[in-house]
Order: structure tokens, then sequence, then C-alpha cells
């Protein structure tokens, strides 16, 4: 047994942290990589109907609400501008028969500071399990975030378009309009938040208990998707209703499913 | 307010908190024996300590080299036996042993000897506290060295600077030179790795085999050719590096990661997890149980803080006159804000809210605020100005108390419709 440890420690590759060492040569004909780009292979008729093309933007997508349940769609549209943060990774223990289970929580928050923005949770055995797990749920919990202007329409959009609440247990967050250089006027986690979605101005406030991060990160985070959610007078105009995808591109859906 | 048009208005950025980072790692710490008086500085006098109480007071500490913290261990422990209340704490918390030699190895006959261990559950339950301590302690540091982008080194073999991260390091050092120290994802510590390794290279002592050479070229040829060039598993000193021994902590030292009991430990706790599948999958998306700590709120008047904002406003009123409620009745939100960021200007600059008045201390102007009761945000004409939409402090937590979340009237909602949005993903697609 004790050769276990030595081989888990040999084995080359760096695992999750992929994005850096993508594209690197694997040494001098030596190095013993495992083979980072695999090929996806979609599971999900939206994952056919993405790596096939038919799908050109992640917002036709958010327009007739297909629910995503693949992370590499995600990846496949906004792929290298996501950035993720690690939020907090805690140790939480469960008392067992055979003493206490350590696990590990891994927080993270995922956008691409340009109108989409995710959080996830995931606990494991593994830190690095866990940050990994995380960052595909928050993938998977991505939302667009509508960003509008105070005052002038001068410039790209700035600020939250109204004022925008999200409430989480006990903690309540409002999301208030700001000029063009207030900055985000919050405390820190929200602060992330914001900045990840691509807010670059706005006022918070906030009420309940805030020392509990977790739901104050969730609240903010429901506040934020509320700015899709609330219906603005210019978008009251009424527009025909459009055929969702798998209805447009069924034929293609039949054809690949055919050729399995 | 002649002044404004010769003296630049504009502060710099200005904040309440200053963090200072107090590393605790390394603190030394004066602790006091658990029944006698005799003092020792910790860490390095603590092999004296443990020594002390055996000859002296013959009391043993068990497992002490996998307690975590023992300085506040010993600190608890020595609260618990000076406590007046019980007779015997000897009795009362150790187990009694009886052996047949006294301290110092001269044969006696059934000398008492005392065992501080686990058994006892208030021990157990320190022990199990101090280990999650420890954990949380590494766990965020792991959390640090992963996502520090200031990170800057040469590497130990050839002339290049890595940076930013350690991960960048540690791969360099495996691409390009073949010297495995460890996936990146299990380390902790890292730059004292690096400082480890670094040592050895420099006093030309192999990182496997601990072999002393001649030079660095004979070193490397050795380590090279015999594959020496990563860490000796068995030497447990590198186990502080890896993040899994950390979680095995409360076991004896010596078990690996994969011994038969931690098998059938293994094999037990999964017996739980089949069986709490729900109450697992609860816990797992919970976001609950991530506890901080709450953002502190400043006076507007003086320095005290706290984190609640009514206790805040209450000593506005008592301690200054200054109602806020009532003072900010009436104006909408961004009038509200406005008066906050004018009022905590006038209170930086040393000028008083109500005149005007420059002042050379804060005392003075505190006595001038009191004496003509000028306590206040001032006249309407003196705030409304675009300028102090923008926080004077960075961290200013009581303008996120300003709104009510739960006031759901929308008075200022004008949305003005932007264009439509497209996403920078797909503009790259179509244009290529």
């Amino acid at each position: 047994m004790a050769d276990a440890a030595p081989v888990r420690r040999d084995r080359g590759g760096f695992g999750s942290r992929g994005r850096a060492s993508r594209g690197r040569g694997r040494g001098r004909g030596r190095g013993r990589g495992k083979e980072e780009n695999k090929e996806w292979i979609p599971v999900t008729k939206l994952g056919r109907l993405v790596l096939g093309g038919c799908i050109k933007s992640l917002e036709e997508i958010y327009l007739h609400s297909l629910p995503i349940k693949e992370s590499e769609i995600i990846d496949f549209f906004l792929g290298k501008l996501l950035k993720d943060e690690v939020l907090k990774i805690m140790p939480v223990q469960k008392q067992t028969r055979a003493g206490q289970r350590t696990r590990f929580k891994a927080f993270v928050a995922i956008g691409d500071s340009n109108g989409h923005i995710g959080l996830g949770v995931k606990c494991s055995k593994e830190v690095a399990n866990a940050i990994r797990g995380a960052i595909i749920l928050a993938k998977l919990s991505i939302v667009p975030v509508r960003r509008g202007y105070w005052g002038n329409k001068i410039g790209l959009p700035h600020t939250v378009p109204c004022k925008v609440t999200g409430k989480c247990g006990s903690v309540c967050v409002r999301l208030i309009p700001a000029p063009r250089g207030t900055g985000i006027v919050s405390a820190p986690i929200p602060k992330k938040l914001l900045m990840m979605a691509g807010i670059e101005d706005c006022y918070t406030t906030t009420r309940g208990s805030t020392c509990t991060l977790g739901n104050f990160a969730k609240a903010t985070f429901y506040a934020i998707a509320k700015t899709y959610a609330y219906l603005s007078p210019d978008l009251w105009e009424e527009r025909p209703l459009s055929q969702g995808p798998y209805e447009k591109f069924a034929d293609f859906l039949a054809k690949n499913k055919a050729s399995k | 307010m002649e002044d404004s048009k010769t003296v630049s208005t504009i502060i710099g950025p200005l904040n309440f908190s200053e963090c200072s980072k107090t590393s605790s790692q390394s603190e030394e710490r004066d602790v006091t024996c658990l029944l006698c008086s005799k003092i020792f500085t910790f860490l390095h006098e603590k092999d004296l300590y443990l020594a002390h109480l055996f000859l002296s007071h013959k009391i043993v500490i068990s497992d002490e080299k996998i307690i975590p913290f023992l300085d506040e261990y010993l600190v608890y422990w020595r609260n618990k036996f000076q406590d007046k209340n019980i007779s015997d704490p000897l009795s009362e918390y150790c187990t009694t042993l009886l052996l047949n030699h006294l301290p110092d190895g001269t044969p006696a006959v059934n000398e008492k000897y005392y065992l501080l261990s686990d058994v006892l559950p208030e021990d157990y339950e320190l022990r199990n506290k101090l280990h999650q301590k420890r954990l949380e302690q590494v766990v965020s540091q792991y959390q640090f060295e992963r996502s520090d982008q200031t990170f800057k080194r040469e590497c130990l073999h050839c002339r290049e600077v890595i940076t930013p991260t350690r991960a960048n390091f540690i791969e360099h050092l495996y691409v390009k030179h073949f010297v495995l120290l460890g996936k990146v994802e299990n380390l902790v510590f890292i730059d004292e790795l690096i400082d480890t390794v670094q040592d050895k290279l420099d006093k030309l002592v192999c990182l496997f085999c601990e072999g002393k050479f001649k030079d660095r070229s004979t070193l490397k040829e050795h380590m090279r050719k015999k594959g020496h060039k990563r860490i000796n598993p068995a030497n447990r000193f590198y186990d502080k590096f890896f993040l899994a021994n950390y979680k095995n902590e409360m076991e004896k030292p010596g078990t690996g990661a994969h011994t038969a009991k931690q098998s059938v430990e293994q094999m037990m706790n999964s017996v739980q997890i089949s069986s709490t599948a729900a109450g697992q999958s609860n816990s797992d998306s919970d976001w609950s149980d991530w506890e901080g700590e709450k953002q502190n709120l400043n006076c507007l008047f003086c320095s005290i803080n706290d984190t609640d904002f009514d206790i805040i406003k209450n000593h506005m009123k008592t301690s200054h006159e200054f109602d806020f409620d009532v003072a900010i009745s009436g104006l909408n939100f961004y009038e509200k804000v406005k008066a906050v960021n004018y009022l905590r200007r006038q209170m930086h600059l040393l000028k008083c809210v109500s005149c005007g008045e420059k002042f050379k201390t804060i005392k003075m102007l505190q006595d001038h605020l009191v004496q003509l009761k000028h306590y206040g945000i001032g006249n309407k004409s003196d705030w409304d100005h675009p300028e102090f939409f923008f926080p004077t402090f960075e961290d200013d937590s009581i303008l996120c108390n300003l709104d009510d979340p739960n006031d759901n009237s929308t008075d200022d909602a004008i949305v003005i419709p932007e264009e439509p949005i497209v996403c920078a993903a797909t503009q790259m697609l179509e244009s290529c």
C-alpha cells in the first residue's frame, strides 16, 4: 500500500488548473500528461444543437427559457471570457460512527464582467474536487444581466436599469441605479459579484443578518437576475411568438440521432 | 465657500479601516505551567515545558505531537486546573497510571502518573475544535495561494522569473525541468516548500535520498539518473505541505492516505452516506453555513463604530443630539446619499456642517458643534450638487442602510432603453 502514495503524486498533468496549462508543450517527450482537450459529446438536445452550430448565441437560449444542463454549452459561448473566483473554501464536519468526517465546501462565483453572472456551491472530500464541482454548478446557473443608464444615454450601459431587490434567508439586498463614476457602494461580497456581472456603478441597501455571507451572496445574485425579469415600458411592445430551437431544428436533431 | 475656488476640493480615496495582516503563526507566546507558576515561551520551549510537566508533576499529555495550537490547549487546561472549585483536578481530568519508577529513572513502588488524553469527552471536544481551527487556517492559506497574482520568484534551475501565480511556478518546474513537487491543487504553504527545496539544492543535498554531493552538476546528474527529482513520499517532513494530511490529523501519525484502517473507515462512512443521501444533498447546496463578519458602521460625527445601525443612531441621538431619521425624512434616496456624503466631507475637512467655520482639531470642531448645537445635515443648497453622489469614504456602510428594501414604491424608476446586447463571443464567431 505504500506505493499508492507515490503513484498518486507522480502522475503528471495539472488537473483543474487546465486553463493555464492548456496549449503548453508536454516537455521533451518524457512528460506523461493526461489529454486536456477531450472531445465534447453532448448528451442533451440543446447540447447537440449548440455543437452543431444551430444556436448562434447564449441569448437565444435565454430567450426561450431553455434549461441548460451541460456546462460545456456555456464554455462554447463564453469560454475564455469567464473568470471564476473562489469566494470561500470551508471545512465542514459530520459526526459518524467512525469519528468525524471532514469535507470541504467551496463557494464559487463566475462571470465575464460583461453581462453574465453565476454562483455555485459544492461539497467534497477533496478541495480540488469541491472547487471543480462548484465551478461547473456556477456555470450552469449563469444568468444574463441587464444594464441601463442613469440620466443621460451616453456611452455604454453602466448601472442597473431600475431598483431591484433579491432575498435569500433573512438577507434582503436592493440594488439602486447610480450615476457614472460612483463605483459600487456596498459590502465586499456584493461588490465582487456586481463587478463580475459587469455593473460599474450601483448603490446597495441591505437588511437582515448579513453575516451569513452565503445568503448575502445568493440574495445579491437574485437581485442581479431580477434586472431582466422586470418588464419595463420599453419592452411592452408586442412581438410575434417565435419558434423555439427544438422545433426550428427538428430535422437536424432527427438526423443526428439517426447517425448514432 | 471662497476657498473652493483656490484650493482643490478633490480629496483622495478615503477608507475607514486599514487592513492589517497579522500572521499569528509565528507569534511567540508565554505559557504558564498547568500546576505551578513556571513560565515557558512557546514555541521553541515546548519540549522544555513537556519535560517539566513529566519530571516535576508526573503529567503526560497523550498524542501531544498531533495537537494543533498546543499553547491554546495548555492555556485551557491551566484555567481548568486552577479552578478553585475542584479539589483534585488531576484525578478529575486525568487517568492515573501506576508505574514502578520515578521520572528520572530510579526504581520506586507504585508511583502515580497522570495521563491527559481524549478519553475524557471534554478533552476530545477541545482537540476537535483546535483541529477544526487548524483546518480552517490551512484552507484559507490554500485559498490565498491559489488566487494570489503577486507571486514572483526566480526558478531554481534556470534564470527565468516566474510570475504571477504559484501554480505557474510549480508547473514550470515540472514542464521545463521535470522536478515534480506535487499537483498544485494538493499543495499548501508553497513558499516554504520552495524555500526548503532551494535550500537543499544550495547545500548540494539530493531532494529524494538526502545524499550529499560534491558539486551542482554531479547532484543534477544523480537526480536525473535515479529519478530523484521528486519528493520522497516516505519522508514525513514534507507531510505539512500536502492538504490531504491536515484532514487526517486527528489520527495517529504514520497512517498514510490509504491504510487498512482508513479504508474500513471509508467503507463505514460510505454506508452512512448511502443511508442519509437526502440529508447529504441538502447540506451540499446549503448556502447558510458560511458565517462571516458584519460590516462596521461609523458614527457621522465621531469615531465610534458598531455593527448595528440602530445602536449608532441611538448613539447619535444621545451623544450628539442628532436624530438621523428625523433629519433625513422627506428626502428621496439620492438626496439622502448626497446629504451623508456632504456631512462626511465636512467632518473630514474639520468644517462645521451648519456654518462652515473651519477648525484646527477634531476636538475644537466637536466643542463648537456641541455649544452652538450645529449638529445637522446642513442646508439643501450646500449638498444638492452632483459631486456628492460619489461616496466620500469608499467603505462607508451608512450609505448601504439608507433605503428600505421592502418598500416597493418606484418613485424614480425610469428605465432608459439600451441597445440590444450582442454577446461578445458571438461577435467573434461571426467575424471569423
